[in-house]
């Protein structure tokens, strides 16, 4: 017992924080996904996979099902293994299946991957992208919607798809009250985050928030179960990041990842909840990548860019002996010499000089603004 | 207790019960609030300090200091798409300072989470004008002849704070089933039209008052006429007993009589607070009445 809750607690903690910077990274594009890994719907997991370690959590995770399961099964907590028909599937099609369970199993950690339900109500498709595929309560769940008409014939520009764009639309979550749907750049999709509050399977019903009738649909996903247990042909599959691609300079992916350790450790300062340990731990490891990585718009000041690097990564190892109130000390401390000395220059851009931090003479640039 | 006022009971259980029927027509929320206090303390709080009101570490030595992100009447005016782009391409894209940088690597969904956590506890139209349907806002310098009568009102001149104010207009019925909030209508003669004066609620204006041993800002609610419809602090939202001094005041007042304000039993210093207070709304409310009407000279 006492594991479990420990493991929650890190999991809370990072978990919180990852699903929101990584989560949000990742894309939802229909049109250069991969393939998605579909869950077979008649043949359960192989019995192998089932025993694999890394298929459980040290919550022990139920099991997935297949078969003829239903969302009632969950709700009942009947879920019995079904049958396996190991002998039916390549030896590929196992693989893929087990990656999938894993993907799929509640409590896994997938910041990289989201299940995919697929619906269809009169002549308008629904596709909802969950993040990750099996919510966790307290953590941020993200929810896509595409949404498209069906065009019966074909249009010759927009093929049996046409993405519904300019609507204002709202989700209501079971239990979670009412979220405005914000577009998420590309065409039909529309997104929102909320913090599951219990377990189980939650209805999401999506209409116009003005209230005009149509675009209305309600949907189930699964929080703290395999999202299987919502619909038999969900996809779980890697998902790409919201928005264009761009390349991003090693310096910003590092800092990316350092920010949501760094926002995790002031969750478990503020509130108590997670693990600090767990994450002071990642904080050394990501200070040494940052060496050698000065952002390319100052490439010219590489040196001092290292001088203030080597300072972090020896200051870095002091968070994870802080604890309790200090944690929230040495947070601030660090926070105030070494992310905003660095950040001063080589992220907001505001001066040229820290070398008397905290003094610092605003850069050319800046006193003409 | 002693200045407990009586007359304020009846005010109490009215707000009570707008507000149990505000909550019925339920508001969509913009994101999660608790998700934007991370975003917040990572990637904002070096200028605009962990509490959002400017004073963070880097906040001294900027060429521009960062906004007060905790003013109710600053938040006003702008619009969550507005806060949105801000994050996103920074204060240049709205022509606000450019010391404000981009945030191009937080992604859409946790910049509205940003938003939810700006918005979050903060004084808002909705508090006020819950089935409004659009707002305008605009910050008013008092000109010289209300600065004159005011001077005179006061027996001292106006501090600067004082000779600036922000006037909040509701306007129009929010449909039924509508769950978006009242909408902000910028400040431009195009979007401006939209707003019929004959479908103005009233207004909302923020003024600075003392609440025990400290300054809090207020919010203050007027009918068209300019009568007092609700008084209300941040604190006060979740507490209503917080505000019982000045509830007082609440159905009194009147367009072009500022001494009009019969004090009860709020204590003096209080009392006179909000009737100076009260007099400043009046001519914010003045400068804005005579923009709109010459807005609409030809209707």
């Amino acid at each position: 017992m006492w594991r479990s809750r420990r493991w929650m607690a890190v999991a809370s903690g990072l978990g919180l924080a990852l699903s929101t910077a990584a989560l949000a990274q990742r894309v939802v594009r229909p049109s250069d996904a991969p393939p998605p890994i579909v869950i077979p719907v008649a043949p359960p997991p192989a019995p192998e996979v089932k025993k694999a370690p890394t298929a459980k959590t040290p919550t022990e995770a139920p099991p997935v099902v297949g078969g003829n399961k239903t969302a009632d099964d969950v709700t009942t907590g009947v879920a019995k293994p079904a049958p396996a028909f190991k002998d039916d599937l390549t030896p590929e099609e196992l693989a893929r299946q087990a990656a999938a369970a894993k993907l799929a199993t509640p409590g896994t950690k997938c910041v990289d991957c989201e299940a995919v339900y697929h619906r269809k109500f009169e002549s308008t498709s629904f596709n909802l992208h969950v993040r990750p595929p099996s919510l966790v309560v307290g953590d941020v769940g993200q929810l896509v919607f595409e949404i498209a008409d069906i065009l019966d014939p074909p249009d010759p520009e927009f093929g049996d798809r046409r993405p519904v764009v300019g609507e204002q639309l709202v989700a209501k979550v079971e239990g979670g009250g009412t979220y405005l749907l914000h577009p998420t750049g590309i065409a039909g999709s529309y997104g929102m985050h909320f913090i599951p509050t219990a377990d189980g399977l939650r209805h999401v019903a999506i209409a116009r928030a003005d209230g005009r009738a149509g675009l209305s649909v309600d949907l189930q996903v699964a929080v703290g179960r395999p999202p299987q247990l919502v619909s038999k042909a969900v996809d779980i599959r890697e998902a790409q990041p919201l928005g264009a691609k761009q390349a991003v300079e090693p310096i910003r992916a590092t800092m990316t990842e350092l920010g949501t350790v760094w926002g995790g450790l002031w969750n478990v300062a503020l509130t108590g909840h997670g693990d600090a340990a767990a994450l002071a731990k990642l904080l050394p490891g990501l200070a040494q990548e940052t060496l050698g990585h000065v952002p390319q718009a100052r490439a010219t000041d590489r040196a001092n860019f290292d001088l203030l690097a080597r300072s972090f990564v020896q200051s870095s190892s002091d968070i994870s002996k802080a604890s309790g109130p200090d944690l929230k000390a040495a947070l601030a401390k660090m926070q105030g010499q070494q992310c905003d000395r660095c950040h001063a220059v080589y992220f907001y851009g505001i001066t040229d000089d820290v070398s008397d931090w905290p003094r610092f003479e605003p850069s050319k640039a800046e006193e003409t603004r | 207790m002693t200045n407990f006022p009586l007359r304020a009971i009846p005010v109490v259980l009215l707000g009570s019960l707008l507000g149990a029927h505000a909550a019925l027509a339920e508001t969509a929320q913009i994101g999660v609030p608790s998700n934007g206090a991370l975003i917040f303390r990572v990637n904002c709080a070096s200028c605009h300090g962990l509490d959002g009101r400017g004073q963070g570490s880097l906040a001294p030595q900027l060429a521009v200091p960062p906004g007060d992100l905790r003013d109710p009447a600053f938040l006003s005016t702008r619009s969550d798409d507005a806060l949105l782009t801000v994050i996103s391409r920074g204060g240049a894209a709205l022509k606000r300072s450019k010391t404000m940088p981009a945030f191009p690597t937080i992604s859409d969904l946790d910049r509205w989470d940003l938003v939810a956590f700006l918005r979050q506890g903060r004084l808002k139209v909705a508090d006020f004008f819950p089935n409004a349907r659009f707002f305008t806002a605009k910050s008013y310098p008092l000109d010289k002849n209300a600065q004159q009568r005011l001077t005179a009102l006061f027996g001292r001149p106006l501090t600067a704070a004082e000779s600036r104010m922000t006037v909040v207009t509701a306007y129009g019925k929010r449909p039924t089933g509508d769950a978006v909030g009242p909408e902000l209508v910028a400040q431009d003669p195009v979007s401006l039209d939209r707003l019929n004066p004959k479908e103005k609620t009233g207004y909302l204006v923020f003024v600075d008052l003392p609440a025990g041993t400290e300054m809090m800002s207020y919010g203050v609610a007027l009918a068209k006429d300019g009568s007092i419809t609700r008084i209300a602090s941040e604190t006060g939202l979740g507490k209503p007993a917080f505000d019982l001094p000045y509830q007082g005041f609440v159905g009194q007042g009147q367009k072009g009589q500022p001494g009009s304000l019969k004090p009860g039993k709020t204590p003096p210093a209080s009392a006179q607070a909000f009737k100076n207070a009260y007099a400043r709304i009046l001519e914010s409310i003045g400068l804005f009445d005579k923009e709109e009407r010459d807005r609409h000279w030809a209707d």
